[in-house]
């Protein structure tokens, strides 16, 4: 009795054991695994199942036979009731013919039969370099939104034509753009046989590239670009006071995916200047870099503006990307006043000036003023305004940096038409601007 | 005879002798008129005036034209003529007001507007702007030609002072600044966040 206990407890635990082909089908005593490609390895999944209501032990799994291998499985293991187990046994077969090996899975043996047949060579290229693929599998990394074309051809190293009935590929994002079929390669042939691989979603994907007997997998590791800093370039040689400085920023290498970053000015001066603004009237501005490109732009533009301010102060412009920063630092150093428009005018009898311009240092001193008469002669000296008071409380009170408008009368007692022309000097404490003689009309 | 020139003290004394200088009027993006201040290239909007959003606009320095919702106002020398009307669009050339939904034309004839549906349109007279080519072409009043780069065609140009006009060019505004010899395109920014 004490002999027999073992015996009979291993004839229903090795009854449990049931191992299913790479198609779901039950193996029998022995299985055509079909054929594949002579020099390469193909992997064929099986699965141990245990199919009894108790656990089992599952302490052998060998297969012996030339052109097979097994990798080395973990054994034993304990399979709870329904539990399964899954092995690879890889055929790699050296040359064309057939070939046979016999598996066993605890006591239980099978057959296994396969067939190398002559299969094409594949070839990727990558610039000018073309390299024989001889693993079954490659690994490409495509950013996320990217298409990426992989150069792959077909060769036939062997001595007598292939024929190919099947090119095709599986695997979401992935497609072939194969020649027609069936399609023969002569000794000697190259066929492209490009892939084209469309990254969705960050993370993984595979396709796996059937060609005839062969079978290949591609892996794309699909990864979100991270935007580089771009170079800050401007349009205008030399930046100035009062101007609308064209920026734009480029990276150099063109993008591998869409990106977005700031562009922010900072300005430090002795004083604030409300016009040194974005178009956006704000001192921030998005930029967006799209894929394949090397232009960021601007809410659609291919570049923006930014307002320089009339204030003496260092005007700083960083172009943050996710991985870096780029900053352009400029000074805009005191200088003499700037008048952008001079308008003179009767008004019943007296003249006026009107004068648009502005003063960085915000210190205007004094105006000179020398009227002419209509044969250009001087009418009396020239005329002196010490201006330096209400300029300053004028600027005291604008946020409008340098800018300002003068409008200065002049009371003609007299025939004011015989008046002319004038012309005008602004000083401050840099130096003296004189004005285009302005005439009366 | 012998000219005075009644000088300094009275010069820059008056409260008006400066200020922040005015540049144009324009139409906001929800239709408020707002200053623009400061100078060409370096402006600022300012807030907006007080009064209803108004359908359209225009000053060329001499009529300020507004299309209110219910009536057309003009104004000129500080004198103001108004005209009820359902118009929600108008086109202002110099005098006139063109209402192209009810193919009215308006002209303000001193202070007084003259119903001229019939007038044949007068000879143009003033500035004409044209786009061509890349160019916005100005014709100034002395039939000086000048141009300056601007890629695409404007959608909108109306007149902002007597000297600027506000250009909407694929939905950005811009200020074109006309003063002869001096033209120039700028980007107009935006009123900035408070």
């Amino acid at each position: 009795m004490r002999l027999l206990l073992p015996f009979l407890l291993a004839v229903p635990l090795l009854a449990q054991v049931q191992v299913f082909t790479p198609q779901g089908d039950p193996l029998g005593p022995s299985v055509n695994l079909g054929s594949a490609a002579a020099r390469d390895s193909t992997d064929f999944r099986f699965r141990a199942v245990n199919t009894g209501a108790e656990s089992v032990a599952l302490q052998t799994i060998a297969v012996n036979g030339s052109g097979f291998s097994l990798a080395s499985p973990f054994l034993p293991v304990t399979l709870g009731a329904g539990q399964a187990y899954e092995f690879s046994i890889r055929f790699s077969p050296t040359g064309e013919g057939s070939y046979s090996a016999g598996l066993t899975v605890n006591s239980f043996t099978s057959l296994l039969r396969a067939t190398a047949v002559a299969g094409p060579s594949l070839f990727l290229t990558l610039g000018e370099q073309t390299t024989e693929l001889t693993a079954s599998s490659l690994q490409v990394n495509v950013a996320v939104g990217q298409s990426l074309t992989v150069a792959f051809s077909l060769g036939n190293p062997n001595p007598a034509p292939i024929v190919l009935n099947d090119i095709s590929i599986t695997g979401a994002g992935f497609s072939v753009l194969a020649p027609a079929l069936p399609l023969t390669i002569n000794p000697g042939d190259s066929v492209p046989i490009p892939v084209r691989i469309t990254a969705g979603a960050e993370g993984e994907t595979s396709g796996l590239l059937v060609i005839g007997p062969r079978r290949f997998s591609i892996i794309a590791s699909v990864f979100r670009p991270q935007l580089a800093a771009p170079q800050i370039v401007l349009g205008n040689v030399l930046p100035r006071n009062g101007q609308q400085l064209k920026i734009r920023l480029l990276l150099d290498q063109p993008a591998l995916g869409p990106g977005s970053g700031t562009l922010r000015a900072t300005f430090t001066g002795a004083t604030e200047d409300a016009a040194i603004v974005f178009p956006n009237g704000t001192r921030e501005v998005q930029f967006d870099v799209a894929a394949g490109s090397r232009e960021a732009t601007f809410d659609g533009a291919a570049e923006t503006v930014l307002q320089t301010g009339t204030t003496v102060g260092t005007l700083r412009l960083d172009a943050i990307a996710e991985t870096g920063t780029t900053t352009w630092t400029y000074r805009f150093d005191r200088g003499a006043v700037v008048v952008d428009e001079a308008v003179a005018r009767r008004n019943g009898s007296n003249l006026e000036i009107d004068i648009t311009g502005f003063d960085n240092t915000r210190e205007v001193g004094s105006l000179n003023f020398r009227f002419f008469d209509r044969a250009g002669a001087p009418l009396g000296g020239v005329i002196t305004a010490t201006a330096g008071g209400q300029f300053g409380e004028y600027f005291a009170q604008s946020s409008l940096g340098g800018v300002f408008k003068l409008r200065a009368v002049f009371p003609v007692t007299g025939d004011a038409t015989i008046v002319g022309s004038v012309l005008i000097e602004i000083a401050n404490r840099v130096g003296r601007t004189d004005l285009q003689r302005l005439s009366f009309p | 005879m012998r000219v005075l020139l009644l000088l300094l003290p009275v010069l820059l004394s008056a409260q008006s002798a400066l200020e922040a200088p005015v540049l144009a009027q324009v139409l906001d993006d929800e239709g408020f008129l707002t200053p623009v201040h400061g100078l060409a290239g370096n402006f600022v909007a300012g807030r907006r005036a007080p009064g209803p959003a108004l359908l359209a606009y225009s000053n060329d320095g001499e009529i300020e034209w507004r299309l209110e919702p219910g009536r057309l106002i003009a104004i000129r020398d500080g004198a103001m003529a108004t005209v009820p009307t359902t118009a929600t669009r108008a086109i202002f050339r110099g005098d006139r007001a063109v209402l192209p939904e009810s193919n009215e034309t308006w002209r303000l004839a001193g202070d007084t507007f003259v119903y001229s549906s019939d007038e044949p349109l007068a000879q143009l007279a003033g500035r004409v702007i044209t786009w061509r080519d890349g160019k916005l072409r100005i014709f100034q009043r002395d039939g000086a030609e000048e141009e300056v780069d601007c890629p695409q065609e404007p959608d909108r140009m109306t007149a902002a002072a007597a000297n600027w006009a506000h250009v909407s060019i694929a939905g950005r505004a811009h200020l074109l600044r006309l003063t002869p010899g001096k033209v120039e395109l700028f980007v107009l920014p935006r009123r900035g966040r408070p």
